[in-house]
C-alpha cells in the first residue's frame, strides 16, 4: 500500500520534529558551551557574549590543569577504581540478587529486610567513617571499591530481572546436572548482558565521579583520585581576600575557566565509553533461549 | 533435593559474603603512612631537637583551609626547618570545611592541626594538649607574652594554641616598618583614563565620585567602579568614620557595645552607596558575583576604571597588566579620603596550630613550634634564608631579592605558608617594600588604624544563643545589603535599612549587644 501522507500527518510530524530538535538543543548545548568555554581564555570569558565559538582560543586552561604533577597518578587510581569497582560491584550485586531471587531461599525475608533497611537508612558520615576505620579500610585503595560492592538499587532491579526469567531455564539446567554456580555463571550471566551493561555504566560513572571518599577517607597522596585533584585545583583558585596578595600570573586562567575545564576532563571519558555500551541496551536478548 | 540445593547455595552465598567482609579488613596499606590515618609514620627514634643526623620525626599535619596554596612539606625552607628541629611534616589540606569536624567527631585526629574555624572545639583537653603543660614539661625556655596567652586562652584558663598574624599595640609601635597585612581595603584606578580626563585630583570622597561620573560619561561601556565581593564595604565605611573591625562591634557613646549596623554613620554610608548605584557608577551584578575572581577579570580585561579590593590591588593589577601587555597602569587612591577615616584592627590572629592527643611526639611538636616562634624561625619562614633571599637594611627592615607578592615563587620556595607559629610583625615587615604602592598604602593605613584586641576576644561560643543571633543577623545583613544599595530611590534605601534594623531587633540584637557589653567589661579587666 502506498503511504499517502495527509496534512494531519505533516502537522504531527513537524511538531514532533520541532520538539525533538528543541530537546536536543537544550540537552546538548550546555555540554557544548562548557566545552567551548574551556578552550577560551578565562580572562576573556568574563567579558561575556560568548555563545558559539571561542573568541580567544587557548590551551592555557588545560595546560594549567594538567600542570599538576600528581595528575597522572590520580588518573591511574581513578581508572583502576572505576574498572575494579565496577567489576566487583556488578559481580557481587548480581550474585546476591541471584541468591535472593530464588523463591525457596532460607531466611530470604530476613535478607530482604536487611537490604531494605540499609537502603533507606544510613548512619551518616561520622558513623560510616568510624566503621571504615574499624575495618582498617581508611587510607587504602580498598575503601574505594569494597564499600560500594553492593548497590541496593541495582540489587532490587536485578532480583526482579532474575525473577522475570522463565523458571524453566534454571530447572532444565538443574535436570542436566548443573549446580547453582554453573547455572549462575553459564546461563544467568550471558542472558543478563543488558542489565550488566547498565549496571556497569552506572556504577562505573559513580566510581569515576566520586570524590568524597578520596577526600575524607584517604590521606595518602598516591591514592588521590582525579576528581579529588579537580576539587583541589578549584579550591586553590579561591584564596580568600584576607590572605597574601597574589600576583595574577601571566596566565589567562581564572577559577571559572578551570572549573569548566575540570568538567570537560571529567565528563569526556564517560562520553567516550557510552557508545560502546549502547549496543547492549537492547531488548530481545531472551529470544530463542527457551523453547516453549 | 531441591531444598538441599537451595540451602547449600544459601550457605555458599553467605560464606562468600563473609569471606569478602573479612578480606575487606586486609586492604593493603599503600603509601608511607600506616593504615591508621593521622598516625605519623613511625620512626624508630623519637628524640627531636637540633639536628643530630638522626632520622627526622614525621608528624602528620592537617591544614583546615581548602584554598591553602602549599600542599606538601618541601622546598628549601621546609628542609632547613627539618634540619633545625628534626621534624618533618606530612601535610594534608582539607577539601571542605566539614572534613575536620568529621575527624574530630570520630576521634581520628592527626598529630597537628592548623585551623581557624575549629579553634574553640579543639581548645579542649580531651582533644589537644594544652601548650602551658607541654611548655612546663618540655620547653621551659619557650616564653610567650601575657597578651598572647590571654587572647588565646580557653574557658578552662589554659591555652591550646597561639594564633599567628597577631601583634600587640606595643609591638606595632616598636616596629615602625612592620605594616598591616593585605587585609586592609584599597582602591586602584587606571592612570591612562585619569590622564585622559585631565588628571583631576582625588583627595576627598566627592572628588572620587566626580571622577567616576566623568568616566561614566566619557566611557559609557566601562564599569566605573568594580568591587571584589569580599571588599565591597570596608573602604567607604572607613571614609565615613564607621569604626568597626572584624568583630562588627563598636563602643557607643553610652559605653556599651553595639552591632555595626546601628553605627550613627551607617545610614549615611548606605545612602552614599545607593547613590553610586543610582548614578550607574557601580553595577548590580557586582552583588551577585559567585567568586572573587570575576572583579579581577573585569579589571584585567580593561573593562573597569576603578578596582576596589585591598591595599595591594594596584601592584597586583599592574603585574597582571604588564604580563598581558596592556598599555596602562594602575595607581592607588589615598587610603584616607576624609578626616574621619578610620580602620579598626580588633583581630586576635588568623589561625593556630594544635597538638592533638593522638600525637605520640608532643615534645618534638612543642619544640618544633618553639623554633618557629623564635626570631630565627620566624624570619626563615616569612622571609627566607638570610643573605640569600634577604638582608637587613641598616634602618631595620628586610630587603628582599625576590618579589614577596609573587605567589608562584613564594609557593615554590615554601615561604610564608609554613607560618604555623608566627606573628604580625615578621609578616608585616615582609610587606615593607620601599617604593611599592602596597607599602605606601599600608603606611597610610597604619596611620588611621586603631588596635582593639579586647574586642576580638568577644565571640560567642559555638552553639550558644548569642552565636545563633549573630549568625542570623550576619545573614540578614548579607542579604539586605544588596537591597539597600540597589534600591531605586533613596527613600526606598532608607526604608530597607530601617527594615533591616527592625528585623535585627526581632532576632535579638539587643540581647546580643548586652551580652557583648558584659563580656567586654570582663575582658577589659583581664587586660589590666
Amino acid at each position: 500500500m502506498l503511504s499517502r501522507r495527509n496534512a494531519e500527518d505533516w502537522m504531527v510530524d513537524s511538531i514532533i520534529h520541532v520538539l525533538l530538535i528543541l530537546v536536543i538543543i537544550t540537552t546538548a548545548y550546555p555540554f557544548y558551551y562548557v566545552f567551548m568555554m574551556s578552550f577560551n581564555a578565562g580572562t576573556d570569558s568574563t567579558i561575556g557574549g560568548l555563545y558559539l565559538w571561542p573568541r580567544v582560543l587557548t590551551l592555557d586552561n588545560y595546560a594549567k590543569f594538567f600542570s599538576d604533577a600528581n595528575w597522572f597518578k590520580a588518573l591511574e587510581v581513578t581508572v583502576a577504581r572505576t574498572i575494579i569497582g565496577a567489576f566487583l560491584g556488578v559481580v557481587f550485586t548480581l550474585m546476591m540478587a541471584y541468591g535472593l531471587s530464588a523463591k525457596d531461599l532460607v531466611f530470604r525475608r530476613l535478607y530482604f529486610t536487611l537490604v531494605i533497611i540499609a537502603m533507606y537508612f544510613s548512619g551518616g558520615l561520622i558513623p560510616y567513617y568510624v566503621v571504615l576505620r574499624s575495618l582498617h579500610l581508611l587510607n587504602t585503595f580498598s575503601v574505594y571499591v569494597i564499600p560500594t560492592m553492593l548497590n541496593t538499587f541495582f540489587l532490587l532491579i536485578a532480583i526482579s530481572f532474575f525473577r522475570d526469567l522463565p523458571a524453566e531455564l534454571r530447572e532444565s539446567a538443574h535436570i542436566d546436572g548443573a549446580g547453582e554456580v554453573t547455572i549462575f555463571s553459564r546461563i544467568m550471566i550471558p542472558v543478563s548482558k543488558p542489565l550488566i551493561a547498565t549496571m556497569g555504566l552506572f556504577i562505573g560513572v559513580g566510581q569515576w565521579n566520586s570524590w568524597v571518599d578520596s577526600a575524607y577517607f584517604v590521606q595518602n597522596n598516591d591514592l588521590r583520585t582525579l576528581t579529588y585533584r579537580m576539587i583541589e585545583i578549584i579550591n586553590s583558585s579561591k584564596v580568600p581576600a584576607n590572605s597574601v596578595a597574589y600576583a595574577a600570573g601571566a596566565s589567562t586562567v581564572t577559577g571559572y575557566s578551570l572549573e569548566l575545564t575540570a568538567l570537560v576532563v571529567s565528563v569526556a571519558p564517560i562520553l567516550c565509553v557510552y557508545p560502546f555500551l549502547q549496543k547492549y541496551f537492547v531488548h530481545g536478548i531472551m529470544l530463542g533461549s527457551v523453547k516453549e | 533435593m531441591r531444598m538441599a540445593n537451595t540451602k547449600s547455595f544459601a550457605a555458599a552465598a553467605l560464606s562468600v559474603v563473609l569471606a569478602l567482609v573479612l578480606l575487606a579488613g586486609c586492604g593493603t596499606n599503600a603509601g608511607n603512612n600506616g593504615g591508621e590515618t593521622g598516625n605519623a609514620a613511625k620512626t624508630g627514634d623519637g628524640s627531636a631537637g637540633a639536628s643530630t643526623g638522626k632520622k627526622p620525626v614525621e608528624l602528620s599535619m592537617f591544614i583546615d583551609f581548602p584554598w591553602y596554596p602549599v600542599k606538601e612539606w618541601k622546598g628549601p625552607i621546609a628542609d632547613m626547618i627539618t634540619e633545625k628541629t628534626g621534624v618533618k611534616l606530612n601535610i594534608t589540606v582539607s577539601t571542605d570545611d566539614n572534613q575536620l569536624p568529621v575527624m574530630i567527631a570520630s576521634g581520628n585526629l592527626p598529630d597537628l592541626i592548623f585551623t581557624a574555624n575549629q579553634v574553640d572545639r579543639l581548645s579542649n583537653s580531651n582533644l589537644s594538649y594544652p601548650w602551658d603543660d607541654l611548655i612546663n614539661k618540655y620547653a621551659p625556655d619557650f616564653k610567650i607574652d601575657p597578651t598572647r596567652k590571654l587572647v588565646n586562652s580557653a574557658p578552662d584558663g589554659k591555652f591550646y594554641t597561639v594564633r599567628n598574624a597577631f601583634a600587640t599595640q606595643e609591638e606595632w609601635n616598636a616596629n615602625p616598618f612592620a605594616l598591616g597585612n593585605d587585609g586592609n581595603p584599597g582602591v586602584a584606578v587606571r592612570t591612562d583614563i585619569l590622564k585622559a580626563l585631565g588628571n583631576p585630583q582625588i583627595k576627598t570622597v566627592d572628588d572620587f565620585v566626580n571622577v567616576l561620573e566623568k568616566v561614566k560619561a566619557k566611557y559609557p561601556d566601562m564599569v566605573p567602579l568594580i568591587m571584589d565581593p569580599n571588599w565591597m564595604e570596608q573602604y567607604f565605611k572607613a571614609q565615613f568614620g564607621v569604626d568597626v573591625g572584624g568583630t562588627e562591634l563598636y563602643e557607643g557613646d553610652d559605653n556599651k557595645l553595639h552591632m555595626f549596623i546601628t553605627h550613627p554613620k551607617m545610614l549615611e554610608y548606605y545612602k552614599f552607596m545607593n547613590s553610586l548605584y543610582r548614578k550607574g557608577l557601580i553595577i548590580g551584578e557586582n552583588f551577585a558575583f559567585s567568586n572573587d575572581q570575576i572583579d579581577d577579570d573585569y579589571a584585567n580585561s580593561g573593562k573597569a576604571f576603578a578596582h576596589m579590593h585591598t591595599v595591594s590591588i594596584a601592584d597586583t593589577d599592574n603585574l597582571a597588566a604588564k604580563k598581558s601587555g596592556k598599555p596602562y597602569t594602575w595607581q592607588m587612591l589615598p587610603t584616607a579620603l576624609s578626616p574621619d577615616a578610620v580602620l579598626v584592627n580588633d583581630g586576635i590572629g588568623f589561625a593556630g596550630t594544635f597538638i592533638t592527643k593522638s600525637n605520640k611526639h608532643p615534645e618534638e611538636s612543642i619544640k618544633f613550634l618553639q623554633y618557629l616562634a623564635s626570631d630565627e624561625g620566624k624570619k626563615l619562614v616569612m622571609w627566607g634564608v638570610e643573605g640569600k633571599q634577604w638582608h637587613m637594611d641598616p634602618k631595620g627592615y628586610p630587603v628582599f631579592n625576590y618579589n614577596p607578592n609573587d605567589g608562584d615563587y613564594v609557593n615554590s620556595q615554601g615561604l610564608k605558608w609554613y607560618y604555623f607559629y608566627s606573628d604580625a610583625i615578621a609578616e608585616g615587615l615582609r610587606a615593607y617594600v620601599p617604593g611599592t604602592q602596597t607599602t605606601e598604602a599600608l603606611l597610610e593605613t597604619k596611620k588611621i588604624t586603631k588596635i582593639r584586641p579586647v574586642l576580638g576576644l568577644i565571640h560567642a561560643p559555638a552553639d550558644s544563643e548569642e552565636q545563633t543571633i549573630k549568625t542570623k543577623i550576619d545573614d540578614l545583613v548579607k542579604n539586605q545589603r544588596a537591597k539597600i544599595i540597589l534600591a531605586k530611590t533613596e527613600q526606598e534605601a532608607v526604608q530597607a535599612y530601617q527594615d533591616m534594623i527592625n528585623t535585627a531587633q526581632q532576632y535579638g540584637m539587643g540581647k546580643y549587644e548586652q551580652w557583648a557589653t558584659e563580656q567586654y567589661a570582663q575582658k577589659k579587666d583581664l587586660m589590666k
